[in-house]
């Protein structure tokens, strides 16, 4: 089980090192060390999404090979694709606002990777186990929305600028249906702490001839899965929601003037954000870390999970028109919040009947 | 062709008794052309002469302005057609004195003239009255002389700066309160514009207010190195150049169908098969081209249709292959028939024929499933890009875009060459006007190219072996007697593809034009997106299919 | 160990990382200053005007609206939280229920208000429409 604590990573790594008697200074160590290895872990994790896995996967759906060249399936691709974009020039466009400019990458990696603070992987890998887990997360998550804006702006590109325009309107967008969505599970926990909502989901459901089927969310309450995985596709940004980058309309949107390391990090930014979307997903509706075997490979499944969020993302990139975005205003004003609403009251509902 | 024409001949006489008698106090002299008859009048009367032409006889299609210059004046031709009817034409002739090339513009009863109009002074130097923008359209702005003028100097030195572009409506700022517009550059480098095409695009929030394409960045001047070919062999390998999507057969017919029937030239009929048969697998090529595009264009980059599109693209290529000897520039019409016959051994070539037209009806169903039937897609697409049925055929819209706004036009069926009319096939129409039409003719039209390419090789497979004659008896060296002169269209993939040829007695064309239909049909597209939002721009002009070597030439 | 200690560590391990890559890239990456580079991409064209105008926000209304709902959905998290444990600790359906059913019953009259306003929908350019093709037909 989930050790009872707080912040079970850092604590787990300062009873190892002995740096539990040491003050706040040695727990803070403890803790760095901790968000090393949690940053390192999602950071390896996009840093085989972004230049193999998407490649592989899209050409699976166009019957293409791809990435073949280095290495056994192309996995050299990855060292490879990660030198030759960090040793690129750095080109600064003109009239750049500066300081914004540089930052906004900044925000757009460094948010996401926020987010994963109070994820609990499994296999006791969580750094922060707060209280407010399940707030944090989400505001953590709409940060990235104001690297876009700021990097879109400060570009002077007009691409950009439209991009970055159509990055607040699509946030403006699915952002209620989405938080709302997602308390609509906080009815059944009781609780916004994240290890206490993949708790709730260990129970059996239901047993079918000796197979017990745990009560996920997603099982209990499919229609809030579903509406749920609508809104975060489109705050990850994904199609058919791609409509701040829509490549064949705004060329690259907000990140046009973006070059060398500094596309780099708003493209992690775009990756880690998947993860992180599927992060919450898993926790939130698929029991979080939960599945068959025993408890230490549970972050196994936490990776299946969340790489089968990301399948979908790429999923629907082959498959899905993109939307126009005053139609996404629409979708989710007229449709997703009436229906979010919906669902919260009904969940209420059939949680105060069981109660 | 020329059997027809005679069959044809009566009507068209007394047909010009009537039209003399409405143009009669506005005819100065004739001109026949072989293809219509044509009447030469004042340059001053020229809308006039077309409006009554339009309202009174019903010639509603600008097929062509033709312009020209010769020693002792300039002359405009307008080749006039009805949309009900394309074997129904006449031509106006308009000379200008030399030293003073003002001619009227016929832009206020066609609007189509607009952008043919531009043509013929950017590059020969006739100046149009009226015309509400008179601008090089193809050459820089900045470009000295006239290219195709008796006078152009091909060793001056041209400069050609790169220079900001202007905001149309930066003045139209009402009221303090309005917001601004945007000026965006859209093309020629950018994902969307299907090759090097420049939209200068004036936003207002996410919608355009005002696009005008900006073309010529491929210009080559092909009319001219088409002058400068002979007749037999030199000018087939240009047609493949301009419209470059596999499209290649289709528009070396419409050079073939052009000169064939100025030199009087009978194509043996087993010839005619098989150029219909390769002709049709062109279309499928384009179009499948056309929907894979399309699709880049509503789903983004990384789309599986786009895929599967070239994919199917590529096994008819691998069929035109094996018949042309070539995947992309074919150059497999000759004048009087096709270079070489169906490859040996003849039951394989048919096998892979079958086999890729068999296979299509489930392919089709595969892209309705991904593409049509797509709820987002036809959210997408359904009303919008609206072309009006009476907008399309005033800018002389042909091909799939007229057809997905409901005008049942199509040279194929309504001006029969090749073998087109012994056949049995359909002209799929859909009146919706918008996007979702335009794309699903294309899909339908693949339909029908199939089942026509079906029954010519049932046709080819019985033929008898000792009647195979895929050439004509064409002399070495052609020279059609002098001043003939000819306008001539086939349906290309885009639509109306037509040459206009006037021989001057040697072997090569004295005049060489060329009718493309992308250029006309690309003129609509500040109709189609004028309101609409960016991505609607960007999907109506992926609709229209065009094809930047055709329309810059 | 407070878990607001993990968060701050991980969010300077967030900032370090990137700024690590910047460090390694500026070393690694050759730097060719030339005016025609750092022109403002615009397809390629000389960029006209100024990209910093007062640009038509089409859906201004419904940000407005955005900020309303934003903190209505704030104030839903307390409740969502005490709603089982209130239930459990004996409190009746309607006691927990009807208060947030009115709440979001007065959300959603708002909202349907704002729908019959036209707010809560992108806001056509008329400047744009008065150029389509169809509406001058």
């Amino acid at each position: 089980m989930i050790l009872q604590t707080e912040s079970p990573l850092p604590d787990l790594l300062a009873d190892l090192l002995g740096l539990s008697g040491s003050g706040v200074a040695g727990e803070f160590v403890a803790a760095l060390l901790a968000a090393f290895i949690v940053g390192n872990v999602m950071l390896a994790m996009t840093g085989v999404a972004g230049p193999w896995a998407k490649r592989k996967i899209t050409a699976k759906f166009t019957d293409r090979i791809a990435a073949d060249r280095i290495g056994p399936a192309g996995i050299g691709t990855i060292p490879a694709d990660a030198l030759r974009l960090l040793s690129k020039e750095l080109i600064v466009p003109e009239g750049a606002d500066r300081p914004a400019w540089d930052i906004a990458p900044l925000i757009v990696a460094g948010s996401a990777m926020l987010g994963f603070a109070v994820i609990p992987m499994g296999s006791g890998i969580q750094l922060a186990d707060p209280e407010v887990g399940l707030a944090y997360v989400f505001a953590v998550a709409s940060i990235a929305s104001l690297g876009m804006v700021m990097a879109g702006y400060a570009s002077n590109n007009k691409y950009s600028m439209l991009g970055a325009l159509r990055a607040v309107a699509q946030n403006l967008a699915y952002e209620i249906p989405l938080v709302v969505t997602g308390v609509s599970v906080v009815l059944f926990t009781g609780s916004l702490r994240m290890s206490e909502i993949v708790a709730a989901q260990q129970e059996t459901l239901i047993s079918v001839g000796g197979l017990a089927i745990p009560s996920w969310f997603a099982i209990v309450n499919p229609f809030a899965f579903v509406l749920f995985l609508a809104a975060n596709v489109a705050e990850v940004g994904r199609n058919p929601f791609d409509i701040p980058e829509a490549p064949t309309e705004i060329v690259a949107g907000f990140q046009t003037e973006y070059s060398s390391v500094y596309f780099v990090l708003l493209y992690l930014g775009e990756f880690l954000h998947i993860f992180l979307g599927g992060a919450i997903t898993a926790v939130l509706f698929l029991g979080g870390a939960a599945g068959p075997g025993p408890e230490s490979i549970g972050f196994l499944w936490f990776v299946v999970k969340i790489w089968a969020f990301f399948l979908l993302t790429q999923w629907l990139r082959s498959a899905a028109p993109r939307l126009r975005i005053d139609q996404l205003i629409e979708i989710g004003w007229k449709g997703m919040l009436e229906l979010s609403f919906l669902n919260l009251v009904l969940t209420a509902v059939i949680v105060g009947m069981v109660a | 062709m020329s059997l027809q024409e005679e069959s044809e001949t009566p009507e068209i006489e007394s047909g010009e008794t009537e039209l003399e008698a409405l143009l009669d106090d506005l005819i100065v002299d004739r001109d026949d052309h072989m293809n219509a008859p044509a009447f030469v009048i004042r340059p001053d009367t020229v809308q006039e002469t077309l409006g009554r032409l339009k309202e009174e006889a019903g010639y509603d299609h600008l097929s062509l302005v033709t312009a020209e210059e010769y020693p002792d004046r300039f002359e405009s031709i307008y080749h006039l057609k009805k949309f009900d009817d394309p074997t129904d034409e006449v031509s106006i002739v308009v000379p200008t004195d030399s030293e003073n090339p003002v001619s009227e513009s016929a832009e206020p009863v066609f609007r189509t003239a607009d952008w043919h109009e531009r043509e013929a002074y950017d590059l020969v130097g006739i100046e149009y009255d009226d015309h509400p923008d008179l601008r090089r359209i193809l050459l820089p702005e900045t470009w000295q002389g006239h290219p195709m003028g008796l006078d152009y100097d091909q060793d001056r030195p041209q400069m050609v700066p790169l220079r900001e572009n202007a905001n149309p409506l930066q003045e139209d700022q009402r009221a303090e309160s309005d917001s601004d517009t945007m000026f965006v550059n859209i093309g020629p480098h950018h994902p969307a514009t299907h090759g090097v095409l420049h939209l200068e695009t004036t936003l207002d929030g996410e919608q355009v207010v005002d696009v005008e394409p900006d073309i010529g960045y491929l210009h080559r001047n092909e009319e001219q190195m088409a002058q400068n070919g002979t007749y037999r062999h030199q000018i087939m390998p240009y047609p493949d150049r301009w419209d470059y999507i596999s499209a290649g057969l289709l528009n070396e017919w419409a050079y073939a169908r052009a000169a064939e029937d100025l030199a009087d030239i009978e194509v043996p009929e087993y010839a005619q098969i098989i150029r219909t048969m390769g002709a049709e697998l062109c279309r499928i090529a384009a179009h499948m081209l056309a929907v894979g595009t399309f699709a880049l264009d509503i789903y983004g980059d990384f789309t599986a249709i786009f895929m599967y599109a070239i994919r199917d693209r590529e096994e008819v290529q691998n069929i035109l292959e094996d018949l042309t000897g070539q995947r992309l520039m074919f150059n497999y019409f000759r004048l009087g028939g096709v270079v070489w016959d169906l490859p040996e051994p003849r039951e394989e070539f048919f096998e892979s024929i079958r086999e890729f037209v068999d296979g299509l009806p489930d392919r089709l169903e595969e892209y309705h499933d991904l593409i049509t039937g797509n709820e987002i897609l036809q959210m997408r697409t359904v009303g919008t890009g609206i072309l009006p049925e009476e907008v399309a055929k005033n800018y002389g819209a042909t091909g799939p875009v007229a057809r997905g706004s409901g005008i049942d036009y199509d040279i194929r069926r309504d001006d029969p060459y090749g073998y087109y009319d012994e056949l049995d096939w359909e002209v799929p129409v859909e009146d919706g006007c918008d996007n979702f039409s335009r794309l699903l003719v294309r899909l339908r039209e693949v339909e029908e190219s199939a089942k026509i390419i079906e029954q010519c090789v049932d046709l080819l497979e019985d033929w008898p072996e000792d009647e195979r004659n895929i050439q004509a008896n064409v002399p070495r060296t052609l020279r059609p007697e002098d001043d003939k002169e000819i306008y001539r269209t086939v349906e290309g993939a885009k639509g109306e593809l037509g040459v206009y040829i006037r021989s001057d007695g040697t072997e090569k064309p004295g005049r060489f034009k060329i009718r493309s239909p992308c250029f006309s049909n690309l003129q609509t597209l500040p109709e189609m997106s004028n309101g609409e939002y960016i991505p609607d721009m960007i999907a109506a002009l992926g609709s229209l299919d065009i094809v930047l070597g055709e329309v810059d030439r | 160990m407070n878990p607001w200690i993990a968060i701050g560590a991980l969010a300077v391990v967030s900032v370090g990382i990137p700024v690590a890559m910047m460090a390694v890239s500026s070393l690694l990456r050759p730097s060719v200053p030339e005016q025609g580079k750092s022109a403002v991409y615009e397809s390629g064209e000389i960029p006209t005007g100024t990209t910093r105008i007062r640009f038509n926000i089409q859906y201004y209304m419904v940000a407005l609206l955005f900020v309303v709902f934003d903190i209505e959905t704030v104030l839903i998290f307390p409740w969502t939280v005490i709603y089982r444990p209130a239930l459990e600790g004996g409190a009746s359906m309607t006691e927990v229920l009807a208060p947030m059913l009115v709440f979001i019953g007065v959300l959603v009259v708002g909202l349907v208000w704002a729908w019959r306003q036209g707010a809560v929908q992108w806001v056509s350019s008329p400047r744009a429409l008065e150029e389509k093709t169809e509406a001058n037909q």
